[in-house]
């Protein structure tokens, strides 16, 4: 008896439970691939082949599902879109802009009714705004942007899935944006822009996979507005309810954050003065906002960092506004985000100081 | 190297084009053992020596055991294999957990003792290999089955990458007599589905789920208790997908090259009973511990106490095999008291002549059955994911005294993907349930019309793009 006769005769005399049910369908597969079809690795082939078309026709898809299926950050369609037409005034941020300014309000209260846009979206960085600023049409004659005294003093390029959803929607960087943003942040430079259009398109996939929370949401919360928060290019998010005072203490203790190293970081002073020099050849006023906040998130070192950041702005020809104290604290429905109320403060205050009265 | 990763597919076409190049037998297994060694040393080179060591241990044991015949000297050998295989697990993955514990003690009692801890880091699939080579060798310590006189055949045994990781659990009498055969590369659509469908239990239900599951075991006080059941059961979908989507992918690479492994899961939450959901869920480890503890512990042969006794034990090392966690010890104790306590109610319908078998049972009890094994198995879940015992303890009491507050929607879920992971285990429930009632779907798939068949796969392969977890995520049975 071989020593393989032997190996089968003890599997066989062992019989394990186990095994029976996978050697019953192991024999079933074969069997019927076997007595059914011909060509069973042929078959297996094309089913190989479509899997593999399947992948190829899931990338094709992607970006039209994205474009076509609401997510958090679908408002970055709308701005691009809005970037096309001829606005004379845009104004960059983050949420808190969103809440801050009602550019409808603006424009009214500025001489001549000039076309004013909020470009902004929930999350965006300074970077992000850099990046699209940098292509505003020709008839934009003052680019607000609005950014955090935290996000100055950060090296860091922005969080990645507003680089993807940014691409996914369209904008991909042109060499001049991609040195720049080389030369700002050198090896930390975010992959979301550098990868192929391919890549970039894969890496966007999250955006459908948002379908079933921005539809739950859509459906739970109507007073959430959130059709306005996508397409509304004037005020997209206008707040009336104030969070509860646990909350609201929670999100201070959340929230409140000290500010550690300089007031602005190379890679920020690099985009800033990149962007001022844009804006000088454009004969554009670009000026930069600090937004509104709650008198109880105040940095202790503001009135310095404002002062270096002035200096910094005067060598480089661009404006600052100090607008963190414009809104009282009970315009505030949470440590950061101003009431509709808070809004209308802080547009008017915004339009005077473009005035040249505050 | 995982299997869902652009690595291992460039290994995987590297083998197989490098094995379709050589036709001499041998060589091909010469060659599929080095790439199982190549797979292994990919995450860390020199954790390749004890899986060396207990190779080259348990091939020598076996060898010596072929031509002794005195008692004395076989028991003496086995002792020697087992010392050697338990001592690398006990080192590796129960040494710092045993120091820790003893130091807690320690502390306790008011002593102030803190030895350095080694920073040992767990040689990946060290608890599945040393099951293998254990019961090889006390199967031929028992003449249960011949020595394995090739080391190449043993050390492909030992190392077959597809099982090596995370099981299932060889025997050798199962899969010795499979390296015999010829190595046949082969490629039919029941393969191609199979594959297919661990890898879609893996990358579109468990891995789209983790992330909600994370976020509410993370601080199980924030959420409400329907929060807690949803996510229970999320868990339990997760693990499943995890672990017998690993399975199949396994299964189906392994039959690439025309052998066979056993099947590890076979519709676990159909079972109605403890013993039912072991026969059904992680059935390699279950049968493993059947045959080389709980039945030489003595089984049900000595009456009601030591079968009690003998499956809490089993149950007890059972869940400390999954990782050096007081959470797995109470894990393997509630399947122990539950296996004990349906062995007591069955010897008690026994006793009295009620009728036991399940045919004879109207549909109400299956299902009411059914729903108390799901549920005691969703509790049993709560102990195996939350390490942290106080956290753990919060999740169990809001999952067994449910709470009724169902205002969820302003609790940040959105977050979480809560309406993406309901979709999922709403869509896997419906899946599972119909292959659970028509039979697998793989396999009405393979019988389908090749255009019918293309056209599932496409739309697989679509789905496998767009919910493609973003970020690589590692099999959950990997840790143990």
């Amino acid at each position: 008896m071989s020593e393989q006769q032997v190996w089968t005769a003890a599997a066989q005399a062992a019989a394990l439970p186990a095994a029976a049910p996978a050697a019953a369908a192991g024999a079933a597969a074969n069997e019927s691939g076997g007595s059914r079809h011909r060509s069973p690795d042929l078959r297996a082939l094309a089913l190989l082949l479509a899997i593999l078309l399947g992948v190829a026709a899931g990338v094709l898809a992607i970006p039209f599902a994205f474009r076509h299926i609401p997510n958090d950050l679908s408002r970055i369609a709308t701005v691009y879109a809005a970037l096309r037409g001829q606005p004379a005034i845009v104004v960059f941020g983050d949420s808190r802009t969103e809440a801050s300014v009602d550019a409808a309000q603006l424009s009214a209260e500025l001489p001549g009714r000039p076309l004013a846009y909020s470009a902004a979206w929930h999350g965006q960085k300074f970077s992000q705004a850099f990046a699209i600023a940098r292509r505003v049409p020709a008839s934009v004659r003052i680019v607000v942007v609005s950014v955090s005294l935290q996000d100055l003093a950060s090296p860091t390029p922005g969080e990645p899935r507003i680089w993807e959803a940014m691409r996914a929607y369209g904008w991909d960087p042109d060499p001049a944006t991609l040195k720049t943003m080389r030369e700002a942040f050198g090896g930390a430079v975010p992959a979301e822009i550098t990868r192929s259009r391919v890549g970039a398109i894969v890496a966007a996939r999250w955006g459908v996979r948002q379908l079933a929370d921005t539809g739950l949401r859509a459906l739970i919360r109507r007073d959430l507005r959130l059709d306005r928060e996508r397409n509304d290019l004037f005020f997209p998010t206008a707040y009336t309810q104030r969070v509860a005072p646990a909350a609201f203490e929670g999100m201070l203790r959340v929230e409140r954050t000290i500010i550690v190293g300089p007031t602005i970081s190379d890679a920020k002073k690099h985009l800033l003065a990149s962007l001022a020099g844009i804006a000088r050849e454009r004969h554009q006023q670009l000026v930069l906002l600090i937004p509104a906040a709650h008198s109880r998130m105040m940095i202790v070192d503001h009135e310095r960092r404002m002062a270096e950041l002035r200096a910094f702005a005067a060598q480089h020809g661009f404006g600052v506004i100090d607008a963190s104290r414009w809104v009282a604290d009970d315009d505030f429905i949470d440590p950061l985000h101003p009431s509709v109320n808070g809004a209308r403060t802080f547009t008017s205050r915004l339009a005077a100081a473009m005035r040249g009265e505050d | 190297m995982l299997f869902h990763t652009q690595e291992f597919l460039i290994f995987f076409a590297a083998l197989i084009t490098t094995l379709a190049l050589v036709r001499n037998d041998v060589a091909r297994k010469v060659i599929l053992t080095g790439a199982s060694y190549f797979f292994y040393m990919w995450w860390k080179p020199l954790f390749v020596l004890p899986l060396l060591a207990t190779t080259f241990i348990d091939y020598t044991v076996a060898r010596m055991l072929e031509f002794e015949e005195r008692l004395a000297r076989r028991r003496a050998l086995l002792a020697f294999s087992l010392v050697a295989n338990l001592g690398l697990l006990a080192y590796f993955k129960y040494f710092n957990f045993f120091a820790e514990n003893v130091v807690a003690i320690a502390h306790a009692i008011g002593f102030d003792f803190s030895p350095a801890l080694a920073q040992l880091i767990l040689p990946v699939g060290i608890s599945f290999y040393t099951f293998h080579t254990m019961s090889y060798t006390i199967d031929v310590y028992r003449r249960e089955i011949p020595v394995c006189r090739s080391a190449l055949t043993f050390a492909l045994f030992i190392t077959f990458f597809p099982v090596l990781v995370a099981g299932p659990i060889l025997r050798a009498k199962q899969f010795i007599p499979e390296l015999q055969k010829r190595i046949r590369l082969t490629l039919t659509p029941e393969i191609v589905l199979l594959i297919m469908r661990g890898l879609a239990k893996k990358v579109l239900v468990a891995d789209n789920i983790g992330k909600f599951v994370d976020g509410v075991f993370a601080a199980p006080q924030r959420w409400p208790s329907v929060i807690i059941w949803i996510a229970t059961i999320s868990f339990a979908v997760q693990i499943y997908c995890d672990f017998s989507g690993y399975s199949d992918i396994a299964r189906g690479l392994a039959r690439v090259f025309g052998l066979e492994i056993p099947l590890n899961f076979d519709r676990p939450y159909a079972a109605r009973n403890p013993s039912e959901f072991w026969r059904r869920w992680h059935i390699s480890l279950s049968t493993w511990l059947r045959d080389y503890l709980y039945i030489p512990l003595g089984g049900n042969r000595d009456g009601a106490a030591r079968t009690y006794r003998n499956l809490m034990i089993t149950m007890l090392l059972g869940g400390l095999w999954h990782g050096a966690s007081w959470n797995y010890v109470l894990w393997g104790a509630m399947h122990g008291t539950m296996l004990a306590v349906h062995r007591a109610w069955s010897s008690r319908r026994s006793h009295h002549r009620l009728p036991t078998t399940d045919y004879r049972l109207p549909r109400a009890k299956h299902a009411l059955s059914w729903l108390a094994m799901q549920y005691c198995v969703l509790l049993t879940w709560i102990a195996f994911r939350v390490t942290d015992t106080s956290k753990m303890l919060i999740a169990m009491r809001k999952f067994i005294v449910f709470d009724f507050n169902f205002a969820i929607f302003d609790l940040g879920l959105g977050a979480l993907s809560f309406g993406f992971t309901l979709v999922v285990v709403a869509a896997f429930i419906i899946v599972h349930a119909t292959s659970w009632r028509f039979g697998d779907l793989d396999q009405r798939i393979a019988r389908l019309p090749l255009p019918a068949a293309a056209a599932v796969c496409f739309v697989c392969g679509a789905l496998f793009v767009v919910f493609w977890p973003l970020t690589e995520k590692p099999f959950i049975y990997f840790q143990f």
